[in-house]
């Protein structure tokens, strides 16, 4: 991310995080959801069956894994617990009315599906603070463009840039996520 | 930024008059150099890190207070570490990822040394590598086991790093050793 120290674990989940919405492997998730034959049309948004983004990172593989220390089960287990709970916090993640995790959830659903093919990847970075966070507010996602606004017509490369007060704590750990309701099998697509 | 454990600098802090006319300097001359770059310094952040980024649309580099204040980073090791950051965004060569628009790491060092600090120099900042090296490997060594620099954890072996940072031969960059690393 662009650091005069890079965190190789920061830079294995970004790259992790790029290449899955990047092609051949954003046209492979694409044909999962989408078209007459897709065996997943809900994959990121299921009316009436809520779906949720540590699940969704769990089902794509995105979470760091090297080097250690610590281990690369401890790492996942960081990842969830960023996840599922610093993302989903009520107070500290609040952005829109919801959760930081759900605007970055629904952004993904335009980006990947509702824009597919004129989306042609999305990337990702955190950064610091730049003063703009309100006080009690840990974390905003910065999304480019405004999926909740007229899109380009043109073929364009989407941002979800997270903005950060603070890091994952050390030590913290969650299970990984649960099934939600409605997934199709496999738990983790081949994509 | 996420999982980073580099830690704060509540102590060792040179918030001088000093200090703080090095940094408007910096400033003012990355701003001379790069006019379309924003040099940002978060004064009330203890962490010890610098950051290269896109913000609706502008090219930003922000230190945060605990490296900008650290009073084991003087005149060389802030250089080296805004021009480290400058060439995140105009270093030739491979980008952090494929879609990504910023330079990595061992491209945006190579500038540095290669191009960036000749600009610099000639509006009056000139860069002593080693010297920079060795403070950032001071201020590294109060953050972290001296084990962990020789490690891949950090910046892929902050040995390799130094040993191509100050190799006479200065070679371009055709892919990005992290991810020759961990691919």
């Amino acid at each position: 991310m662009g650091g005069l120290i890079p965190n190789p674990h920061d830079q294995n989940v970004m790259q992790k995080l790029d290449a899955t919405f990047s092609d051949p492997h954003l046209r492979n998730l694409r044909n999962r959801i989408r078209g007459p034959a897709a065996p997943e049309p809900h994959f990121f948004s299921d009316p009436g069956n809520a779906r949720h983004l540590a699940r969704i990172s769990l089902r794509l593989r995105i979470h760091p894994n090297g080097p250690p220390p610590p281990t690369p089960a401890q790492l996942k287990a960081r990842w969830q617990y960023f996840l599922q709970t610093l993302l989903t916090d009520p107070v500290k993640a609040a952005q829109n009315g919801t959760t930081v995790a759900e605007v970055i959830r629904e952004a993904l659903q335009v980006f990947v599906v509702t824009d597919d093919p004129k989306c042609t990847a999305i990337t990702f970075c955190a950064i610091p603070d730049d003063g703009t966070l309100p006080t009690g507010i840990d974390y905003r996602a910065d999304i480019n463009p405004d999926p909740y606004q007229p899109r380009p017509a043109a073929p364009y490369v989407a941002s979800i840039q997270l903005m950060c007060r603070i890091e994952i704590p050390p030590g913290v750990s969650a299970p990984d996520a649960g099934p939600d309701n409605g997934e199709v099998p496999p738990v983790q697509p081949n994509i | 930024m996420l999982m980073s454990s580099l830690g704060t600098v509540a102590t060792q802090q040179d918030r001088s008059s000093e200090r703080h006319a090095l940094l408007r300097r910096l400033s003012e001359t990355a701003g001379k150099v790069f006019p379309t770059i924003e040099l940002r310094i978060q004064e009330d952040n203890a962490s010890f890190h610098a950051q290269a980024y896109v913000l609706d649309g502008r090219q930003v580099v922000t230190l945060l207070g605990g490296l900008a204040f650290h009073s084991r980073m003087q005149k060389d090791g802030l250089l080296f570490t805004v021009l480290h950051e400058i060439g995140h965004h105009v270093a030739p060569g491979p980008r952090i990822t494929q879609t990504n628009p910023l330079s990595c790491d061992c491209a945006a060092d190579r500038w540095t040394v290669a191009e960036g600090q000749r600009l610099f120099s000639s509006h009056g900042m000139a860069l002593d590598i080693r010297s920079a090296l060795n403070e950032i490997e001071l201020a590294l060594s109060d953050l972290m086991p001296a084990s962990d620099l020789k490690s891949e954890r950090w910046c892929f072996d902050w040995t390799r790093r130094k040993m191509a940072l100050t190799s006479a031969l200065v070679q371009p960059v055709v892919e990005c050793e992290f991810r020759k690393l961990h691919s």
